[in-house]
């Protein structure tokens, strides 16, 4: 049994990654009292303004933003920071009833290159405004989602935690938006239920419902839990210097039970209290039970996916955790998996997760495939399904293949308004309910009903 | 243009807003000339503040052109970022029209390649996805990073097609160069003129649908050929198409209509006439087309409703000698569907249309309002969206001119100049409060979706979908060309009329949001 590795051509690169300056936006979107002015051409904010409108809010919180919108003239003539300035001030003026107290400033490709002075612009709008505000150059050259992330993460310890803190009082979640779950806010709040429940203390989410003032809080962390296997080197450094470093990077997410018993032993021996989390999930346990045992279509669902061979593509974390719960879990084949990341690192973390696999199944890893060799690939393995991200759900669709959508970014992907996560013990229930769908589509022949389906004599006579 | 007769709404509306110190009202013909050219972004910004209308940007525009031909590869000279905003949503939820995955190998530039420059990326790229893909066409596209270093991105395109023996197309479009969505298509659409080649011959009778935006027109498709489309939902180009052929025309290209390969397009010539759907795609097209080809042109676009159907067939009977046809096919088709036309003017009488946004389509919908005896009104605003474009008028200089010299000429709601744009002043209830005019005088025409949940809703105004992508009514286009675009539009018009007679009840959208 062997786990093949693909690496990707070396010229170009085809896959969904976005900027800096989106998972800068998603970062601070977790900050009530925030708002940001987008500093760069239209194309660029649009994208960002659909991100910040999506998992955010349901996550708990409205970003406000102001873009700039750059055209010709600002690209040619730059010395855009009195619209900078402008566009902060309407930003904060036009709330009256929820100032914000911190105002971002972020700057795509143009700006960047046209060397606005975006920190005299912020400077200008603090003094004004009687704000904060942090001025940062997210172009996208300079680093992709995960990047911008770091940098707002650097950039917020920065300002607000100058010295480490002598109280220290529990874990930070950091970058739940890193996950790769499309489902993530509801990930992260069955992540905290555990949490809580293996009295393992949460000190801050980095960022979820936090407010300016208890930014400075951030520091009282013993550790920091990344949600995410990039290399958030400033970031790390950051926290190391304030006594708090950053933990679980190699821990798999808690994507179905056998990773969820792994994850949750883990990070409660570690800050909790393990015996209370293998009584939580016990008690997890008993509601899946009562909501498939002895009903048969449970029965056929779970037992239906068994040995089907399924293509997982996703950010790094998620699809080496979806991989191996499809395996361990559902005793599906996943044949074909395509990790997306940045940094080394992430790849070597899931694949070592993966690894777990490789005694029991022979199965091939893509690391960051064009969408052409994925798709190809998925239709020379033969696979029932493919899990993947919305924006490539054409594409497999296109060679025949049903597609299921549980990776990415939460944009216009699973439409689900159930408040129910993928992860812990309780999320499988979701994960059924998801893996079934492939495989009913892998069943069903919906072509053939159209072509095969009853006909009237006069119909057939016109040969409708 | 004689001077335009207000109609007494109008007159009223006028008199209503004399002296208002925010709001202004003048038919459109007089609004148009004063107005400044669309690329005048500095006067803009002098008469109605910076325009911060977040839409696509022009390599979006640019790559939307290009995903509709099949045997193409499109690499982007820029950052991983462009090609994710490009698939976001806009090559994700326009892919839901029926056209394939889009590959977009792209050279993720970092800062290596803004400092040092990116043409040996780009050119082992190009090299690298010709032997992985084996397109027949490699078109590059640049992001603004790459654009603004000044890459010799012609000149790298240029030794490719030398050196790997196929068409290696360079096409400037960085995101920052052009703002206003109609400036932007009209430069586009230089691409697909430029991809086509001296015809051999012309043939009179053959047709081409230009400016089919995003759709599919199925007797083209791969493999369509004797089998019935897949789905109850014919695109706009295909009803154009039946109308075209059922006086004895043939339909030669529908551009952009995916289910094209690249000799597709390269062969548009060899048909005599072009006719239109979407102007602002079309009409530039056209306009080229007719420069270097001598392509003749119907000039009509987007017909909605009986006077701008009955026009099309008529010119188009016109152009090629079959006017007993047209008039005999404008007979049966009004026969046909006369008495749901009839009935929904009935319903709609005395109603007002208020409508903005950014599109042609917008003009179009209101000229079939006016057709079914509506007063409307333009407002130069997306509200839904959330932003004013006064710049749009003119960015979609070549629908304007056409509608006016077609003698559409609808009344404009606009902020005076100098006056803050604040896109909430177009809210409809806004509007609607300064106008004087209440639910039951209203047809309200959305897009994508409305914001106005708690305060105006289906139970108590008529909504009526306008959006290309999510309207759906089975047999009948989505954006309501042609005859039978016609009757489904109508017959959508009078379900939501019906809707709105409740005056109670609220959808749930109105009961989760209103305070």
């Amino acid at each position: 049994m062997t786990m093949e590795i693909i690496k990707p051509p070396k010229e170009y690169g085809d896959r969904y990654e976005m900027g800096a300056m989106a998972g800068a936006v998603m970062t601070v979107a977790g900050i009530k009292g925030a708002a940001a002015v987008l500093h760069a051409v239209q194309g660029c904010t649009i994208e960002v303004v659909h991100l910040r409108q999506a998992a955010p809010v349901i996550a708990g919180n409205y970003l406000p933003l102001k873009e700039t919108n750059m055209g010709p003239m600002e690209s040619v003539h730059g010395r855009n920071v009195p619209l900078i300035v402008n566009m902060g001030r309407e930003l904060i003026q036009g709330r009256a009833k929820a100032k914000p107290e911190l105002v971002f400033v972020f700057t795509g490709d143009g700006p960047s290159i046209i060397e606005d002075d975006i920190a005299r612009a912020a400077a200008i709008i603090a003094e004004e405004n009687d704000v904060d505000a942090i001025a940062i150059d997210t172009a996208a050259f300079l680093g992709e989602y995960s990047r911008g992330t770091e940098m707002v993460l650097a950039a917020v310890l920065d300002k607000y935690c100058p010295a480490p803190s002598d109280e220290k009082k529990g874990i930070n979640i950091v970058a739940p938006h890193l996950m790769g779950s499309d489902n993530w806010p509801d990930d992260l709040e069955e992540i905290k239920r555990l949490l809580k429940a293996a009295e393992v203390p949460i000190n801050k989410v980095l960022f979820q419902n936090i407010t300016v003032s208890e930014l400075p809080d951030i520091n009282k962390a013993k550790n920091n839990y990344v949600l995410s296997g990039e290399d958030l080197a400033d970031f790390e450094e950051g926290c190391e210097d304030l006594g708090m470093p950053v933990w679980g990077q190699d821990l798999v997410l808690p994507v179905g039970i056998h990773n969820t018993e792994e994850w949750y032993t883990t990070i409660a021996r570690q800050f909790g209290d393990e015996k209370k989390a293998k009584a939580q999930m016990e008690e997890d346990m008993k509601l899946v039970r009562q909501r498939t045992r002895m009903e048969y279509n449970a029965s056929w669902m779970m037992t239906g996916m068994f040995g089907k061979r399924v293509a997982v593509l996703g950010p790094a974390p998620m699809a080496a955790a979806l991989a191996r719960s499809l395996f361990f879990d559902f005793n599906m084949r996943p044949v074909l998996v395509g990790l997306l990341g940045l940094a080394d690192e992430a790849f070597t973390r899931a694949e070592k997760q993966m690894e777990q696999m490789a005694p029991y199944l022979d199965f091939e890893v893509m690391e960051n495939p064009s969408y052409y060799a994925w798709g190809n690939k998925c239709k020379e393995t033969g696979v029932v399904f493919a899990i993947g991200h919305r924006v490539d759900h054409h594409l497999i669709e296109g060679f025949g293949i049903p597609h299921v959508s549980m990776t990415g970014v939460y944009f216009m992907s699973h439409w689900d308004r159930i408040p129910w996560p993928y992860m812990g013990v309780r999320g499988s229930l979701y994960l059924i309910q998801e893996l079934w769908k492939g495989t009913n589509a892998g069943i069903r022949q919906p072509e053939l009903w159209q072509m095969n389906r009853y006909r009237t004599r006069e119909e057939d006579a016109v040969g409708a | 243009m004689t001077t335009r007769i207000l109609t007494a709404n109008e007159k009223k509306w006028k008199a209503k807003l004399e002296g208002d110190p925010e709001y202004e009202i003048m038919p459109m013909s007089d609004l148009y000339p004063t107005l400044p050219d669309a690329e005048a972004y500095e006067q803009y910004e002098q008469r109605c503040g910076h325009a911060d209308a977040a839409v696509w940007c022009k390599l979006m525009m640019t790559h939307e052109m290009t995903e509709m031909l099949r045997d193409v590869v499109v690499i982007l000279h820029g950052t991983l970022n462009c090609n994710s905003c490009v698939r976001n949503f806009h090559s994700d939820r326009f892919g839901d029209y029926g056209h394939a995955f889009a590959h977009f190998p792209t050279t993720s530039i970092d800062r290596r390649h803004v400092i040092f420059g990116g043409e040996q990326a780009l050119a082992e790229a190009i090299r690298a996805v010709d032997r992985d893909y084996k397109p027949k066409l490699i078109i590059v596209l640049p992001g603004c990073a790459t654009s603004m270093v000044q890459d010799d991105i012609q000149r790298v395109c240029a030794k490719a097609q030398e050196d790997l023996g196929i068409r290696v197309y360079y096409f400037p479009c960085a995101g920052y160069e052009d703002r206003p969505t109609g400036v932007i298509i009209e430069k586009v659409t230089q691409m697909w003129v430029d991809l086509m080649d001296e015809p051999k011959s012309v043939d009179p009778e053959a047709v081409n649908i230009l400016g089919a935006n995003r759709e599919v027109y199925w007797p083209h498709v791969r493999g369509a050929e004797g089998k019935p489309r897949p789905n109850p939902y014919p695109s706009d180009a295909e009803e154009l198409g039946r109308m075209i052929e059922a006086i004895g025309l043939k339909v030669h290209r529908v551009l952009m209509a995916s289910g094209g390969d690249y000799d597709y397009i390269r062969t548009t010539p060899e048909g005599g006439i072009n006719t239109v759907l979407c102007g602002t795609w079309a009409f530039p097209i056209a306009e080229k087309m007719k420069e270097r080809f001598g392509t003749k042109l119907i000039y009509n676009e987007l017909p909605l409703g009986f006077e701008a159907n009955d026009k099309f067939m008529r010119h188009l009977g016109e152009a090629t000698g079959r006017e007993k046809e047209a008039e005999q096919f404008i007979a049966d088709e009004h026969e046909k569907i006369n008495k749901v036309w009839e009935e929904t003017k009935k319903m709609v009488a005395g109603k007002v249309c208020i409508m903005g946004a950014i599109g042609n389509r917008t003009g179009s919908y209101l000229r079939l309002c006016k057709d079914l005896g509506m007063d409307v009104v333009y407002t130069p605003a997306y509200p839904e969206m959330g932003f004013c474009n006064d710049e749009t008028i003119k960015a979609k200089r070549v629908d304007w001119d056409y509608f006016l010299s077609d003698e559409f000429d609808p009344i404009v709601m606009r902020l005076k100049d100098g006056q803050y744009r604040d896109f909430h002043k177009f809210y409809l209830p806004v509007v609607m409060e300064k106008l004087g005019l209440h639910n039951d005088d209203m047809l309200y025409m959305y897009c994508d979706f409305s914001p106005y949940a708690g305060q105006i809703e289906p139970s108590n105004i008529a909504y009526v979908n306008t959006s290309t992508h999510l309207r759906r009514r089975p047999g009948y286009p989505s954006r309501a060309v042609g005859y039978r675009g016609t009757e489904g539009f109508c017959l959508d018009i009078q379900d939501a009329v019906k809707a709105a007679g409740r005056k109670k009840w609220p959808t749930l959208y109105t009961r989760i949001y209103q305070k």
